[in-house]
Protein backbone atom coordinates (compact mmCIF):
# COMPACT_ATOMS: atom_id res chain seq x y z
CA UNK A 1 0.00 0.00 0.00
CA UNK A 2 1.25 3.55 -0.75
CA UNK A 3 1.63 5.92 2.28
CA UNK A 4 0.34 9.28 1.61
CA UNK A 5 2.83 11.76 1.11
CA UNK A 6 2.50 15.60 2.25
CA UNK A 7 4.14 18.23 1.58
CA UNK A 8 4.56 21.93 2.41
CA UNK A 9 3.72 24.65 -0.02
CA UNK A 10 8.38 25.25 -0.51
CA UNK A 11 8.73 22.01 -1.08
CA UNK A 12 6.14 21.62 -4.05
CA UNK A 13 7.66 24.76 -5.42
CA UNK A 14 11.25 23.64 -5.34
CA UNK A 15 9.51 20.22 -6.65
CA UNK A 16 7.81 21.81 -9.97
CA UNK A 17 11.60 23.58 -10.29
CA UNK A 18 13.14 20.18 -10.50
CA UNK A 19 11.00 18.95 -12.64
CA UNK A 20 9.81 16.10 -10.80
CA UNK A 21 6.43 14.39 -11.99
CA UNK A 22 5.63 13.25 -8.91
CA UNK A 23 5.00 16.18 -6.82
CA UNK A 24 3.02 17.28 -10.14
CA UNK A 25 0.96 14.46 -10.07
CA UNK A 26 0.41 15.02 -6.40
CA UNK A 27 -0.35 18.75 -7.06
CA UNK A 28 -2.98 17.73 -9.80
CA UNK A 29 -4.49 15.41 -7.41
CA UNK A 30 -4.70 18.02 -4.76
CA UNK A 31 -5.66 21.07 -6.51
CA UNK A 32 -7.41 19.79 -9.79
CA UNK A 33 -10.86 19.84 -8.10
CA UNK A 34 -11.15 23.49 -7.07
CA UNK A 35 -9.41 24.69 -10.43
CA UNK A 36 -11.73 22.46 -12.43
CA UNK A 37 -14.89 23.80 -10.36
CA UNK A 38 -13.46 27.53 -11.49
CA UNK A 39 -13.50 26.59 -15.13
CA UNK A 40 -16.48 25.03 -15.22
CA UNK A 41 -17.98 28.00 -13.11
CA UNK A 42 -16.74 30.45 -16.34
CA UNK A 43 -17.22 28.44 -18.75
CA UNK A 44 -20.13 25.30 -17.75
CA UNK A 45 -18.62 23.27 -21.09
CA UNK A 46 -17.09 20.57 -19.72
CA UNK A 47 -14.96 19.72 -22.38
CA UNK A 48 -13.86 23.25 -22.81
CA UNK A 49 -13.31 23.39 -19.40
CA UNK A 50 -11.31 19.66 -19.53
CA UNK A 51 -9.29 21.71 -22.01
CA UNK A 52 -8.59 24.59 -19.72
CA UNK A 53 -7.73 22.77 -16.90
CA UNK A 54 -4.78 20.85 -18.94
CA UNK A 55 -3.99 24.08 -20.10
CA UNK A 56 -3.82 25.48 -16.48
CA UNK A 57 -1.67 22.46 -15.28
CA UNK A 58 0.98 23.09 -18.22
CA UNK A 59 1.29 26.63 -17.66
CA UNK A 60 2.21 26.07 -13.86
CA UNK A 61 4.28 23.38 -15.06
CA UNK A 62 6.19 25.60 -17.37
CA UNK A 63 6.24 28.47 -15.61
CA UNK A 64 6.57 27.74 -12.32
CA UNK A 65 10.11 29.83 -12.17
CA UNK A 66 7.38 33.14 -12.33
CA UNK A 67 6.13 32.33 -9.22
CA UNK A 68 6.60 35.00 -7.08
CA UNK A 69 5.92 34.06 -3.22
CA UNK A 70 5.93 37.60 -1.85
CA UNK A 71 2.64 38.31 -4.22
CA UNK A 72 0.27 35.36 -2.51
CA UNK A 73 0.74 31.46 -1.78
CA UNK A 74 1.31 29.23 -4.48
CA UNK A 75 -2.40 28.18 -4.76
CA UNK A 76 -3.42 31.65 -5.22
CA UNK A 77 -1.44 31.96 -7.79
CA UNK A 78 -2.56 29.11 -9.34
CA UNK A 79 -5.92 29.93 -8.78
CA UNK A 80 -5.42 33.25 -10.69
CA UNK A 81 -3.55 31.41 -13.42
CA UNK A 82 -7.45 29.10 -13.98
CA UNK A 83 -9.28 31.88 -13.66
CA UNK A 84 -7.63 33.81 -16.25
CA UNK A 85 -6.98 30.65 -18.59
CA UNK A 86 -10.62 30.16 -18.49
CA UNK A 87 -12.05 34.12 -19.24
CA UNK A 88 -9.67 33.72 -22.10
CA UNK A 89 -10.99 30.89 -23.32
CA UNK A 90 -14.58 32.47 -22.62
CA UNK A 91 -13.66 35.85 -24.69
CA UNK A 92 -11.33 33.91 -27.35
CA UNK A 93 -14.68 32.15 -28.02
CA UNK A 94 -16.50 35.12 -29.12
CA UNK A 95 -18.76 35.70 -26.27
CA UNK A 96 -19.69 39.15 -26.77
CA UNK A 97 -20.30 41.67 -24.22
CA UNK A 98 -23.64 41.65 -25.40
CA UNK A 99 -24.72 37.91 -24.71
CA UNK A 100 -22.75 38.18 -21.30
CA UNK A 101 -25.30 40.97 -20.39
CA UNK A 102 -28.10 39.94 -21.67
CA UNK A 103 -27.40 36.29 -19.82
CA UNK A 104 -26.42 38.87 -16.54
CA UNK A 105 -29.39 40.84 -17.03
CA UNK A 106 -31.68 37.77 -17.20
CA UNK A 107 -29.70 36.83 -13.72
CA UNK A 108 -30.10 39.90 -12.18
CA UNK A 109 -34.06 39.32 -12.90
CA UNK A 110 -33.58 36.10 -11.10
CA UNK A 111 -32.09 37.40 -8.31
CA UNK A 112 -34.37 39.87 -7.82
CA UNK A 113 -35.57 38.60 -4.66
CA UNK A 114 -39.20 39.16 -4.92
CA UNK A 115 -39.14 37.16 -8.25
CA UNK A 116 -36.86 34.66 -6.98
CA UNK A 117 -39.56 32.82 -5.44
CA UNK A 118 -41.17 32.07 -9.26
CA UNK A 119 -37.67 30.52 -10.29
CA UNK A 120 -36.46 27.17 -9.33
CA UNK A 121 -32.51 27.96 -9.69
CA UNK A 122 -31.06 24.63 -9.00
CA UNK A 123 -27.75 25.14 -7.30
CA UNK A 124 -26.29 21.91 -7.15
CA UNK A 125 -22.56 21.28 -5.18
CA UNK A 126 -23.24 24.37 -3.49
CA UNK A 127 -21.97 24.61 -0.13
CA UNK A 128 -25.09 26.24 2.39
CA UNK A 129 -22.39 28.97 2.79
CA UNK A 130 -22.26 30.43 -0.77
CA UNK A 131 -26.25 29.72 -0.74
CA UNK A 132 -26.98 31.78 1.87
CA UNK A 133 -24.97 34.58 0.49
CA UNK A 134 -27.77 37.29 -0.58
CA UNK A 135 -28.35 37.15 -4.14
CA UNK A 136 -27.24 40.62 -5.23
CA UNK A 137 -23.78 39.70 -3.50
CA UNK A 138 -23.68 36.46 -4.94
CA UNK A 139 -24.26 37.92 -8.45
CA UNK A 140 -21.42 40.69 -7.98
CA UNK A 141 -18.91 37.83 -7.02
CA UNK A 142 -19.82 35.59 -9.96
CA UNK A 143 -19.53 38.80 -12.55
CA UNK A 144 -16.07 39.97 -10.87
CA UNK A 145 -14.50 36.87 -10.42
CA UNK A 146 -15.53 34.06 -12.83
CA UNK A 147 -16.99 35.99 -15.79
CA UNK A 148 -14.45 38.67 -15.29
CA UNK A 149 -16.46 41.87 -16.09
CA UNK A 150 -14.90 45.00 -15.58
CA UNK A 151 -16.10 47.50 -12.69
CA UNK A 152 -18.03 49.40 -15.80
CA UNK A 153 -19.46 46.36 -16.90
CA UNK A 154 -20.84 45.54 -13.31
CA UNK A 155 -21.88 49.10 -13.01
CA UNK A 156 -24.16 48.65 -16.41
CA UNK A 157 -25.31 45.49 -14.99
CA UNK A 158 -26.51 46.05 -11.65
CA UNK A 159 -27.37 49.52 -13.07
CA UNK A 160 -25.58 51.27 -10.01
CA UNK A 161 -22.64 53.96 -10.38
CA UNK A 162 -19.45 53.04 -10.72
CA UNK A 163 -17.99 54.37 -7.73
CA UNK A 164 -20.52 52.05 -5.96
CA UNK A 165 -19.06 49.29 -7.31
CA UNK A 166 -15.70 48.85 -5.00
CA UNK A 167 -18.36 49.09 -2.23
CA UNK A 168 -20.59 46.70 -3.11
CA UNK A 169 -17.75 44.32 -3.63
CA UNK A 170 -16.31 44.89 -0.58
CA UNK A 171 -19.59 44.29 1.67
CA UNK A 172 -20.48 41.28 -0.63
CA UNK A 173 -16.99 39.98 0.27
CA UNK A 174 -17.37 40.68 4.13
CA UNK A 175 -20.72 39.45 4.10
CA UNK A 176 -18.93 36.03 2.57
CA UNK A 177 -16.37 35.95 5.29
CA UNK A 178 -18.88 35.50 7.80
CA UNK A 179 -20.35 32.86 6.31
CA UNK A 180 -17.19 30.94 5.62
CA UNK A 181 -16.36 31.27 9.30
CA UNK A 182 -19.59 29.85 10.00
CA UNK A 183 -18.94 27.05 7.41
CA UNK A 184 -15.29 26.27 9.30
CA UNK B 1 -1.62 57.37 3.46
CA UNK B 2 -4.36 56.98 5.41
CA UNK B 3 -4.03 52.83 5.38
CA UNK B 4 -7.36 52.16 7.79
CA UNK B 5 -9.19 54.39 4.94
CA UNK B 6 -7.53 52.63 2.33
CA UNK B 7 -8.50 48.89 3.84
CA UNK B 8 -12.08 49.69 3.80
CA UNK B 9 -12.21 51.21 0.48
CA UNK B 10 -12.80 47.80 -1.12
CA UNK B 11 -10.13 48.13 -3.41
CA UNK B 12 -8.22 45.03 -1.61
CA UNK B 13 -11.24 43.13 -2.25
CA UNK B 14 -11.67 44.16 -5.97
CA UNK B 15 -8.19 43.28 -6.09
CA UNK B 16 -8.07 39.96 -4.81
CA UNK B 17 -11.43 39.03 -6.91
CA UNK B 18 -9.93 40.13 -9.75
CA UNK B 19 -11.84 43.37 -10.73
CA UNK B 20 -9.32 46.22 -11.11
CA UNK B 21 -7.99 47.10 -14.38
CA UNK B 22 -4.03 46.40 -15.02
CA UNK B 23 -2.75 49.90 -13.98
CA UNK B 24 -5.18 49.87 -10.40
CA UNK B 25 -3.85 46.46 -10.25
CA UNK B 26 0.02 47.09 -10.28
CA UNK B 27 -0.97 50.06 -7.93
CA UNK B 28 -2.40 47.53 -5.11
CA UNK B 29 0.45 45.61 -5.63
CA UNK B 30 3.69 48.42 -5.10
CA UNK B 31 1.56 48.96 -1.31
CA UNK B 32 1.06 45.74 -0.80
CA UNK B 33 4.61 45.00 -0.67
CA UNK B 34 5.29 48.68 0.97
CA UNK B 35 2.47 48.34 3.91
CA UNK B 36 2.22 45.14 6.01
CA UNK B 37 -0.96 45.67 7.65
CA UNK B 38 -2.24 45.90 4.18
CA UNK B 39 -0.50 42.98 2.97
CA UNK B 40 -2.30 40.85 6.30
CA UNK B 41 -5.54 42.17 5.02
CA UNK B 42 -4.63 40.56 1.36
CA UNK B 43 -3.25 37.16 2.25
CA UNK B 44 -6.69 36.92 4.39
CA UNK B 45 -8.24 37.86 1.42
CA UNK B 46 -6.32 35.41 -0.54
CA UNK B 47 -7.23 32.79 1.73
CA UNK B 48 -11.16 33.46 2.44
CA UNK B 49 -11.12 33.38 -2.01
CA UNK B 50 -9.08 29.67 -1.36
CA UNK B 51 -11.96 28.52 0.67
CA UNK B 52 -14.77 30.48 -1.45
CA UNK B 53 -13.83 28.37 -4.86
CA UNK B 54 -13.10 25.09 -3.02
CA UNK B 55 -17.10 25.17 -2.61
CA UNK B 56 -17.35 24.97 -6.37
CA UNK B 57 -15.03 22.26 -6.41
CA UNK B 58 -15.61 19.59 -8.87
CA UNK B 59 -13.76 16.35 -9.27
CA UNK B 60 -12.07 16.67 -12.79
CA UNK B 61 -12.81 13.34 -15.38
CA UNK B 62 -10.37 10.52 -14.50
CA UNK B 63 -8.65 10.87 -18.47
CA UNK B 64 -7.20 14.20 -18.02
CA UNK B 65 -4.24 13.31 -15.78
CA UNK B 66 -3.20 10.54 -17.52
CA UNK B 67 -3.39 12.43 -20.79
CA UNK B 68 -1.48 15.67 -19.22
CA UNK B 69 0.95 13.36 -17.51
CA UNK B 70 1.72 11.76 -21.08
CA UNK B 71 2.20 15.58 -22.45
CA UNK B 72 4.64 16.65 -19.83
CA UNK B 73 6.81 13.88 -19.61
CA UNK B 74 7.13 13.86 -23.32
CA UNK B 75 7.03 17.47 -23.81
CA UNK B 76 10.48 17.46 -24.99
CA UNK B 77 9.70 15.11 -28.02
CA UNK B 78 8.15 16.53 -31.06
CA UNK B 79 5.15 13.83 -30.03
CA UNK B 80 5.09 15.06 -26.48
CA UNK B 81 4.97 18.87 -27.91
CA UNK B 82 2.41 18.37 -30.41
CA UNK B 83 -0.02 17.29 -27.81
CA UNK B 84 0.36 20.72 -25.86
CA UNK B 85 -2.13 23.38 -26.76
CA UNK B 86 -0.53 25.54 -29.68
CA UNK B 87 0.14 28.76 -27.34
CA UNK B 88 2.03 26.40 -25.13
CA UNK B 89 4.86 25.00 -27.66
CA UNK B 90 8.21 26.09 -26.89
CA UNK B 91 9.40 24.38 -29.97
CA UNK B 92 6.46 25.23 -32.74
CA UNK B 93 8.92 24.81 -35.85
CA UNK B 94 9.84 21.12 -34.63
CA UNK B 95 6.11 20.35 -34.43
CA UNK B 96 4.93 22.21 -37.19
CA UNK B 97 7.62 20.31 -39.15
CA UNK B 98 6.44 16.86 -37.82
CA UNK B 99 2.85 17.82 -38.74
CA UNK B 100 3.38 19.07 -41.86
CA UNK B 101 1.46 17.74 -45.16
CA UNK B 102 3.78 15.34 -47.03
CA UNK B 103 4.37 17.02 -50.18
CA UNK B 104 1.42 16.46 -52.36
CA UNK B 105 2.04 13.28 -55.00
CA UNK B 106 3.60 14.26 -58.21
CA UNK B 107 1.32 14.99 -61.18
CA UNK B 108 1.14 12.06 -64.01
CA UNK B 109 3.15 13.06 -66.41
CA UNK B 110 1.55 15.08 -69.23
CA UNK B 111 2.99 13.71 -72.20
CA UNK B 112 4.88 16.75 -74.12
CA UNK B 113 3.87 17.00 -77.60
CA UNK B 114 -0.07 16.96 -77.96
CA UNK B 115 -1.76 16.67 -81.13
CA UNK B 116 -3.35 20.14 -82.41
CA UNK B 117 -6.91 18.09 -83.08
CA UNK B 118 -7.34 17.67 -79.58
CA UNK B 119 -6.45 20.78 -78.58
CA UNK B 120 -9.23 22.59 -80.98
CA UNK B 121 -11.26 20.14 -79.53
CA UNK B 122 -10.78 21.09 -76.39
CA UNK B 123 -11.46 25.12 -77.11
CA UNK B 124 -14.57 24.11 -78.90
CA UNK B 125 -15.90 22.32 -75.76
CA UNK B 126 -14.60 25.01 -73.38
CA UNK B 127 -16.34 27.76 -75.35
CA UNK B 128 -19.73 25.57 -75.29
CA UNK B 129 -19.68 25.43 -71.92
CA UNK B 130 -19.05 28.95 -71.25
CA UNK B 131 -22.14 29.94 -73.70
CA UNK B 132 -24.02 27.36 -71.76
CA UNK B 133 -23.20 28.98 -68.31
CA UNK B 134 -23.99 32.50 -69.28
CA UNK B 135 -27.17 31.96 -70.75
CA UNK B 136 -28.28 29.46 -68.01
CA UNK B 137 -27.33 32.93 -65.84
CA UNK B 138 -29.51 35.48 -67.58
CA UNK B 139 -32.35 32.77 -67.44
CA UNK B 140 -32.05 32.46 -64.36
CA UNK B 141 -31.68 36.38 -63.50
CA UNK B 142 -34.61 37.11 -66.02
CA UNK B 143 -36.49 34.57 -63.99
CA UNK B 144 -35.98 35.87 -60.73
CA UNK B 145 -36.45 39.66 -61.76
CA UNK B 146 -40.06 38.61 -62.92
CA UNK B 147 -41.01 37.00 -59.71
CA UNK B 148 -39.49 40.02 -57.91
CA UNK B 149 -41.93 41.78 -59.67
CA UNK B 150 -44.71 40.12 -57.80
CA UNK B 151 -43.48 39.77 -54.71
CA UNK B 152 -43.15 44.05 -54.44
CA UNK B 153 -46.67 44.39 -55.82
CA UNK B 154 -47.57 41.87 -52.69
CA UNK B 155 -45.58 43.81 -50.32
CA UNK B 156 -46.93 47.51 -50.86
CA UNK B 157 -50.27 45.53 -50.48
CA UNK B 158 -49.47 44.44 -47.26
CA UNK B 159 -47.74 47.59 -46.23
CA UNK B 160 -51.06 49.35 -47.13
CA UNK B 161 -53.19 47.30 -45.11
CA UNK B 162 -50.70 47.54 -42.29
CA UNK B 163 -51.05 51.36 -42.81
CA UNK B 164 -54.81 51.24 -42.82
CA UNK B 165 -54.73 48.79 -39.74
CA UNK B 166 -52.39 51.34 -37.47
CA UNK B 167 -54.96 54.51 -38.47
CA UNK B 168 -57.63 52.73 -37.39
CA UNK B 169 -55.87 51.63 -33.66
CA UNK B 170 -54.08 55.18 -33.37
CA UNK B 171 -58.33 57.16 -34.27
CA UNK B 172 -59.49 54.52 -31.37
CA UNK B 173 -56.44 54.99 -29.08
CA UNK B 174 -56.85 58.88 -29.25
CA UNK B 175 -60.93 58.56 -28.85
CA UNK B 176 -60.34 56.86 -25.40
CA UNK B 177 -57.24 59.92 -24.41
CA UNK B 178 -60.01 62.45 -25.30
CA UNK B 179 -62.31 61.77 -22.70
CA UNK B 180 -60.69 63.36 -19.82
CA UNK B 181 -58.45 66.43 -21.36
CA UNK B 182 -55.50 66.05 -18.46
CA UNK B 183 -55.11 62.56 -18.90
CA UNK B 184 -54.13 63.17 -23.01
CA UNK B 185 -51.59 65.72 -21.61
CA UNK B 186 -50.22 63.59 -19.38
CA UNK B 187 -48.87 61.58 -22.49
CA UNK B 188 -46.59 64.32 -23.27
CA UNK B 189 -45.50 65.82 -20.01
CA UNK B 190 -41.86 65.67 -19.48
CA UNK B 191 -42.03 65.20 -15.96
CA UNK B 192 -43.98 61.74 -16.45
CA UNK B 193 -41.76 58.59 -17.76
CA UNK B 194 -43.52 55.99 -19.74
CA UNK B 195 -42.20 52.64 -20.22
CA UNK B 196 -43.94 49.94 -22.04
CA UNK B 197 -44.28 46.69 -20.33
CA UNK B 198 -42.24 43.27 -21.08
CA UNK B 199 -44.26 40.26 -20.93
CA UNK B 200 -42.70 37.70 -18.09
CA UNK B 201 -42.21 34.10 -19.13
CA UNK B 202 -44.83 33.37 -21.37
CA UNK B 203 -46.64 36.35 -21.41
CA UNK B 204 -46.72 38.71 -23.94
CA UNK B 205 -44.31 41.84 -24.48
CA UNK B 206 -46.42 45.22 -24.22
CA UNK B 207 -49.24 44.34 -22.74
CA UNK B 208 -49.59 47.29 -20.66
CA UNK B 209 -47.95 50.60 -20.15
CA UNK B 210 -46.86 52.56 -16.80
CA UNK B 211 -45.70 55.65 -16.51
CA UNK B 212 -44.82 58.10 -13.24
CA UNK B 213 -45.06 60.90 -12.81
CA UNK B 214 -41.51 62.51 -11.13
CA UNK B 215 -43.13 65.62 -9.69
CA UNK B 216 -46.39 64.03 -8.36
CA UNK B 217 -45.48 60.63 -7.87
CA UNK B 218 -48.48 59.53 -8.81
CA UNK B 219 -48.31 56.11 -11.39
CA UNK B 220 -50.13 55.56 -14.46
CA UNK B 221 -51.42 52.89 -15.99
CA UNK B 222 -52.80 52.00 -19.32
CA UNK B 223 -53.65 48.07 -20.13
CA UNK B 224 -53.60 47.23 -23.61
CA UNK B 225 -54.09 43.14 -23.92
CA UNK B 226 -53.84 41.94 -20.25
CA UNK B 227 -56.80 39.77 -19.89
CA UNK B 228 -59.57 40.16 -18.04
CA UNK B 229 -59.02 38.29 -14.87
CA UNK B 230 -61.27 35.39 -13.19
CA UNK B 231 -63.75 36.36 -10.76
CA UNK B 232 -61.69 35.22 -7.46
CA UNK B 233 -58.39 37.18 -8.53
CA UNK B 234 -57.18 40.49 -9.44
CA UNK B 235 -53.99 42.32 -11.10
CA UNK B 236 -51.84 44.60 -8.89
CA UNK B 237 -48.92 46.93 -9.84
CA UNK B 238 -46.01 46.83 -7.75
CA UNK B 239 -43.09 49.27 -7.80
CA UNK B 240 -39.70 48.01 -6.84
CA UNK B 241 -36.81 50.10 -5.56
CA UNK B 242 -33.94 49.14 -4.52
CA UNK B 243 -35.94 45.76 -3.18
CA UNK B 244 -38.40 47.80 -1.71
CA UNK B 245 -41.86 46.94 -2.77
CA UNK B 246 -44.24 49.56 -3.09
CA UNK B 247 -47.83 49.06 -3.68
CA UNK B 248 -49.15 50.62 -6.46
CA UNK B 249 -53.06 49.56 -6.53
CA UNK B 250 -54.87 47.50 -8.33
CA UNK B 251 -55.98 48.24 -12.07
CA UNK B 252 -59.56 47.85 -13.70
CA UNK B 253 -58.99 45.19 -16.21
CA UNK B 254 -62.23 44.87 -18.59
CA UNK B 255 -62.79 45.66 -22.33
CA UNK B 256 -64.37 49.04 -21.97
CA UNK B 257 -61.10 50.84 -20.46
CA UNK B 258 -59.19 49.09 -22.65
CA UNK B 259 -56.30 51.89 -24.35
CA UNK B 260 -57.58 54.30 -21.55
CA UNK B 261 -55.52 55.86 -18.52
CA UNK B 262 -56.02 55.12 -15.60
CA UNK B 263 -54.86 57.08 -12.00
CA UNK B 264 -53.01 54.45 -9.60
CA UNK B 265 -51.57 55.07 -6.33
CA UNK B 266 -48.71 57.41 -5.40
CA UNK B 267 -45.19 55.63 -4.55
CA UNK B 268 -42.55 57.49 -2.82
CA UNK B 269 -39.66 55.98 -3.83
CA UNK B 270 -37.92 56.38 -7.54
CA UNK B 271 -38.90 52.82 -9.14
CA UNK B 272 -36.47 51.17 -10.53
CA UNK B 273 -39.36 48.65 -11.91
CA UNK B 274 -42.24 47.96 -11.96
CA UNK B 275 -44.06 44.27 -11.44
CA UNK B 276 -47.77 43.69 -12.47
CA UNK B 277 -49.24 40.36 -10.92
CA UNK B 278 -52.46 38.50 -10.61
CA UNK B 279 -53.06 37.56 -7.46
CA UNK B 280 -55.53 36.21 -5.03
CA UNK B 281 -58.22 38.54 -4.44
CA UNK B 282 -58.15 40.71 -1.05
CA UNK B 283 -54.71 39.57 -0.97
CA UNK B 284 -52.14 42.33 -0.81
CA UNK B 285 -49.53 41.15 1.44
CA UNK B 286 -46.89 41.04 -1.55
CA UNK B 287 -46.67 39.17 -4.75
CA UNK B 288 -44.80 36.13 -3.21
CA UNK B 289 -47.91 33.80 -4.04
CA UNK B 290 -48.62 35.58 -7.42
CA UNK B 291 -47.84 35.14 -10.82
CA UNK B 292 -45.91 38.02 -12.83
CA UNK B 293 -47.40 38.76 -15.96
CA UNK B 294 -45.36 42.21 -17.04
CA UNK B 295 -42.28 43.46 -15.63
CA UNK B 296 -41.00 47.13 -16.65
CA UNK B 297 -37.42 48.65 -15.93
CA UNK B 298 -37.36 52.36 -15.46
CA UNK B 299 -33.70 53.79 -16.02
Amino acid sequence: MGATFTYTEAELVQGLKARDEKIFSYLYDHYSPALYGVALKVITDETTAGDVLQEVFVKIWRSIDKYDASKGRLFTWMLNIARNTAIDSLRSKAYKLEQKITDVNNHALMYEPQMAVHLQVDHLGLSKAVELLQKEQRIIIDLAYFKGCTQEEIAKVLDIPLGTVKTRMRNAIMQLRGLLKQQL
Amino acid sequence: MDINRYISSGVLESYVYGLLPDEEHSEVEAIVLRYPEVRLVVNNLQQQLEDFVHNYAVTPPPALKAQLLDMIHNESTPEGEALLPEELRLNTHMVSNQKAAPPPAAFTAIPGKKKARDRIWKYLAAACILILVISASINLFLLKDSTDYKGRYQRLIAAQQKIDADKSLESNQTASFRETEGDESLMNDPAVIWVKTSGYGHHNAGAASLGWDKKSREVYFINWQLPEPPENKQFHIWSVSDHQLQDAGMPEINRSNTGKLQHMRRVIENPKAFVITLEPKGDSTGPDDAEIFQTAKFK
